[in-house]
């Protein structure tokens, strides 16, 4: 076995000179390239219909969207909610290790937004840009997750507008519903729903302003390690102020962290609310760790949500804030 | 090499044809002639029509497709199999050390861990994830290069401590990204740890064309010192005593190396092995000679990261993608494994 | 001091003193070395040889004194200016990777070349004139981890020759190397430094030698002390060899030329107690030699004589300090000589006479013996001279007949010899002693 090339006894190394030509050439390559960047970037929409996103994208159309594209079930909630089911083409498909396609929906949603038979996009582990391409859409609508810089791939490459979602907290899922109404010109339909999800807030308020706030237990998960919560700044505890109520980890800075059993006992809530839907439900906490120590379980104060309503921002999670109230206070009914 | 070169054109030749929307060949050459000759030929650039799910796929998404999304995607999968296949090849040869790869210096971690600061800054409502989450991941890599860098101007800088501090480095900022994902919410967390598998999707053609400058600059310069490097392998003082400057050589080479990774890490997250195996694998066919061993690691690891970026398209079907960083690892160590074995001598690596 | 250009030193070391990990390796170290010499650096394991190359070559910094070369200090220049200047062959160097020996002698040109420069003619023709000095001319296409430990020191060494120095620095070059390929070398570095004007060599040796056989001057070193420094001849003594090595040996000189020998190693026997003691040998010519080592390891007090200086049995006596009757080389034994003969054979117990080969110089070998004979055992080895060893034209082989007749005995071989000396009984009993008078004349 040679270990050399037979042709040549020493082997030439690469003039400088050469090289020097190369970098100059590529450096202006580059230079170009980000030129080039900037100047697609800095483009001025040339649609007619402009809004601002939530990650402050400046995103535009020439038409109403006829064929949208939909990565998430909150984007799904408003686009339903504005009447416009018909002009989605494809959703996601939801993250392989919930299992199944639609992985992402429970199965009364696929019920109720009927999407069975709908095509489906993987946005995770990375968005699958070609499908998305081949379906030809005219809006992709993504939400927190999906990866911005495919999106505005999508949008620069491909020219295809791209909408992102991510509202901070319930308020923005207001403006999430004025955008999208703006862009698919269905700004009548979603004004109503806005009013609708203000008087939704403003009654359960009223009707709670004489309430005493119970300590609440809110989950998502548990087994026999701890139990799976919403800590600060979360939509989860967002709503539980908004139902009046003091979540047990509401100082807690970790966004959704998982908690002992032993903290639950010693802080004793007097609700716990746990979340139902994707394999979950009530009975399935029973699994936690010392649950049938605990206050609230002993009391019967156990109640079972629709565990979306507490992490899809969307307009359900406003309207939810209703059935939460209602749970933790049972002897007052909304105004 | 030749061959290597042979079978990267073939490869990439067929590339066009994998990916979640299968395009017939017949419609890839006809839509690359209709680019490349301006428009001119043939007249319809996509003689065989499909759809998908039902939906009957245009001539021009197919081309949008092809051109604006799959092509840039096997040239950026290319440039960086390259750029990380000679900075792998320069590692080894710097440190003498088998076992170095790209991201050393914990090179990996400093771009994750500017990846991951974005997330903070975009939930503030920063509109340029494109620019700045490539932007804040070669920041964070080329600050944990030039670190280790600044470390080394100590006297009693060795090889070995070089890598330990890089080590040390590269294990805080790991914990400092694991901090930051507990924090996050969960769908973001995820988003991390995702990127850090690496992923081509999503690539542009400016991208390409950043990527192309600096990854064709840096290791062109790279591989200019395969002189430097055969030297080094004699030990640091022999090739001291044979008139190396053996640290401000080794200082530049970091520098330069640092430079590509973090380029190619910027724009698709942490793609591992391909620096570690390729040098390896073109060592044991081509020899240890490092005039020759880079330029071959450099088209080795093209074909091999450009294979695996296809298989990651295609190999889930349903438009599944799996991460690169997966396929390189699965496919990646059995091959290795193998050519180990093949060429033993009874000798360290 | 920043140099002085009119130093002719090739290199020079002023007060050098090394420290390593705490510890002083090099005190007070000074030597230069002269264009057109060898100098041999000896001195036992430890002693700051590889440490002393290490600190000529500018890859150690010392804590004290300076290093200069053509008259700069060395710190001064860059690592290519001194790699133009000194090139080194390492006592053994990790080859990690399996270049070509061809490829592994082009990097000594890398000094010329730098980085990126591609290889000149010049740059050909220095590779191959150094592969062809080796001999490795047709090992050129083979990788160099497949070479043998002598094999690799040779390319080390052609890769230093690549480089094109005045001076060579070389740490043990034929630790590895058989006999044939050690002198080699130390002929190669001879004609290396005559070859042109302005070269030198420095070479450590662990081969005392080979030092001595090559080296112009040998610096002495011990615990990292430059003991002395000087040229072979009057720096090798006995003495300094015990100094350094902590080692008895024994020194000899030919003319110009010292020779250091292993001591004869023996377990000291103390004088036999009782029984027959003194045993005289005569021989010459090697004969006598493994008789006398025999008993005197055996514990007798032995003499021999008479014979010349630079005869090897003469030469033996000398190392084992056994008394004897000498005369000077090549010259017919004189009358002085042959009385002192006579008084070691009248002294003796034992006369045994060895196998030598008689000429007209050595006839009175075979004639003075005659009168002792009669009076003690005698014995003669080997049989009568007339069987190859007589060149006296039968005048041997008489005086060997009148031995005979006078009383000694025949023995073929000597383990019968000292089978018959243990049995014999002690002294005293036997016999008279003659009284030494006037020599008696042959015949």
């Amino acid at each position: 076995m040679s270990f050399k090339d037979s042709t040549s006894s020493s082997v030439h190394t690469i003039p400088p000179a050469f090289v020097i030509v190369i970098v100059v050439i590529v450096a202006a390559l580059s230079v170009g390239a980000t030129a080039t960047y900037y100047q697609l970037k800095n483009q001025a929409p040339q649609g007619s219909i402009n809004v601002i996103d939530d990650a402050g994208r400046n995103v535009s159309v020439s038409a109403p969207p006829q064929r949208i594209v939909v990565l998430s079930p909150s984007a799904m909630d408003i686009l339903y909610r504005l009447g416009l089911r018909s002009h989605v083409v494809a959703t996601d498909c939801g993250l392989a290790s919930y299992g199944g396609r639609l992985a992402d929906y429970t199965p009364a949603q696929i019920r109720l937004w009927n999407l069975s038979d709908l095509a489906c996009i993987t946005w995770q582990p990375s968005l699958d840009i070609q499908s998305i391409v081949a379906l030809n859409p005219d809006l992709v609508v993504g939400a927190s997750g999906v990866n911005i810089a495919s999106l505005d791939t999508i949008s620069t490459a491909d020219h295809i507008p791209s909408l992102y979602l991510n509202p901070a907290t319930l308020v923005g899922i207001f403006y999430d519903v004025e955008i999208v109404g703006k862009l698919t010109q269905t700004a009548s339909q979603a004004s109503d729903i806005v009013t609708s999800m203000t008087q939704s807030l403003d009654s359960v308020e009223s009707s709670l302003i004489n309430a005493t706030a119970p300590t609440v237990l809110v989950t998502y998960y548990a087994d026999s390690s701890g139990y799976w919560t919403f800590g600060a700044g979360t939509f989860g505890n967002d709503m539980i102020v908004q139902a009046k109520a003091v979540s047990i980890s509401s100082n807690n800075t970790l966004g959704e962290p998982e908690i002992s059993g032993s903290y639950v006992l010693a802080a004793n809530p007097d609700d716990i609310i746990v979340g139902t839907g994707f394999g979950l439900n009530v009975s399935a906490y029973g699994a936690g760790q010392d649950w049938s120590s605990l206050g609230a379980v002993q009391a019967g104060h156990v109640y079972g949500i629709d565990v979306t309503i507490l992490t899809e921002p969307d307009p359900s999670m406003v309207f939810g804030v209703t059935t939460l109230a209602q749970l933790l206070h049972p002897n007052i009914s909304p105004s | 090499m030749l061959i290597l070169l042979l079978c990267l054109l073939a490869v990439l030749a067929l590339s066009p044809l994998v990916g979640s929307v299968r395009i017939p060949p017949t419609d890839v050459i006809g839509i690359e002639l209709h680019h490349l000759t301006g428009g001119a030929f043939p007249g319809n650039p996509c003689p065989t029509p499909i759809s998908v799910a039902g939906n009957p796929v245009s001539c021009s998404s197919m081309d949008t497709i092809l051109w604006d999304n799959r092509l840039p995607e096997i040239l950026l999968a290319l440039f960086v199999g390259m750029g990380l296949a000679v900075v792998g090849g320069t590692m080894q040869g710097v440190f003498r050390n088998p076992l170095a790869d790209p991201y050393l210096f914990g090179i990996s971690s400093g771009a994750a861990l500017g990846a991951a600061a974005t997330l903070f800054v975009s939930q503030m409502g920063f509109q340029d994830a494109t620019l700045y989450l490539p932007l804040f991941a070669f920041l964070g890599a080329m600050g944990t290069g030039s670190i280790v860098l600044l470390a080394s101007r100590s006297i009693r800088s060795s090889p070995e401590t070089l890598l330990l501090t890089g080590v040390a480095i590269g294990t805080l900022f790991g914990g400092m990204i694991s901090l930051l994902t507990t924090l996050r919410a969960s769908s973001e967390a995820l988003f991390i740890t995702f990127w850090f598998l690496g992923s081509f999707t999503g690539a542009t053609w400016v991208q390409v064309g950043l990527v192309f400058g600096g990854v064709a600059a840096g290791s062109s310069l790279l591989m200019l010192h395969g002189r430097d490097l055969n030297l080094l392998q004699l030990g640091d003082e022999t090739a001291a005593g044979l008139g190396a400057d053996v640290k401000s050589i080794r200082r530049r080479l970091i520098l330069i190396s640092s430079f590509v990774t973090a380029l190619a890490v910027a724009f698709c997250g942490i793609v591992g092995f391909v620096g570690l195996i390729s040098p390896h694998v073109v060592r044991r066919l081509q020899g240890p000679d490092y005039r020759m061993l880079l330029p071959a690691a450099a088209l080795f690891g093209g074909l091999f990261l450009v294979l695996a970026d296809d298989l990651a398209g295609s190999i889930l079907g349903g438009g599944g993608i799996l991460p690169v960083g997966v396929i390189t690892a699965f496919v990646g160590a059995p091959f290795f494994l193998w050519i180990l074995n093949r060429r033993l001598r009874g000798r360290a690596v | 001091m920043t140099g002085n250009p009119l130093r002719s030193a090739l290199l020079q070391l002023e007060n050098v003193h090394v420290r390593l990990s705490q510890q002083l390796v090099l005190r007070d170290v000074s030597l230069s070395v002269e264009p057109g010499e060898i100098l041999a650096l000896v001195g036992p394991n430890g002693s700051g040889k590889t440490t002393l190359l290490r600190a000529a070559l500018g890859l150690i910094k010392p804590e004290k004194g300076q290093v200069f070369v053509k008259g700069r200090s060395v710190t001064t220049l860059s690592p290519r200016e001194r790699a133009l200047i000194m090139a080194w062959v390492p006592q053994q160097e990790f080859a990690s990777e399996n270049l070509t020996v061809e490829d592994f002698v082009a990097l000594g040109r890398y000094p010329h070349l730098g980085s990126y420069s591609p290889e000149t003619s010049a740059d050909n023709e220095a590779i191959d004139s150094a592969l062809t000095e080796t001999s490795l001319l047709s090992f050129r296409e083979r990788g160099i981890l497949e070479l043998s430990g002598g094999e690799r020191q040779r390319a080390l060494y052609a890769r230093a020759l690549a480089q094109g120095t005045p001076l060579l620095l070389l740490d043990e070059p034929t630790s590895h190397l058989d006999i044939a390929y050690q002198l080699e070398v130390m002929e190669k570095l001879s004609s290396f430094r005559r070859s042109a004007p302005g070269r030198a060599v420095v070479v450590s040796l662990h081969d005392l030698n080979l030092a001595c056989r090559f080296a112009d001057r040998i610096l002495w070193l011990s615990h990292g002390h430059c003991v002395t420094i000087g040229t072979p001849a009057s720096t090798v003594t006995q003495e300094r060899v015990f100094e350094v090595f902590g080692v008895d040996t024994s020194v000899h000189r030919r003319g110009e030329h010292v020779f250091v020998f292993p001591p004869e190693r023996r377990p000291p026997s103390p004088p036999k107690e009782g029984g027959l003691n003194r045993v005289h040998v005569v021989c010459g010519g090697g004969s006598g030699k493994d008789i006398l080592r025999e008993l005197v390891s055996r514990g007798y007090t032995v003499t021999a004589g008479a014979l010349n200086l630079l005869d090897s049995d003469e030469e033996f006596c000398q190392t084992e300090n056994i008394t004897m009757a000498v005369e000077d080389p090549f010259t017919q034994l004189s009358e002085d000589v042959r009385l002192r003969h006579r008084t070691l054979m009248a002294d003796a117990e034992v006369i045994v006479i060895a196998p030598f080969a008689v000429g007209e110089g050595n006839l009175v070998n075979m004639q003075d013996p005659l009168p002792f004979v009669a009076q003690r055992p005698s014995f003669l080895i080997g049989g009568s001279p007339e069987m190859g060893r007589d060149f006296t034209g039968g005048k041997a082989a008489d005086a060997y007949a009148k031995l005979l007749r006078a009383g000694a005995k025949e023995l073929a071989d000597l383990t019968q010899l000292y089978d018959v000396l243990a049995s014999l009984p002690p002294p005293g009993k036997q016999h008279s002693e003659p009284q030494p008078e006037a020599p008696v004349l042959s015949h």
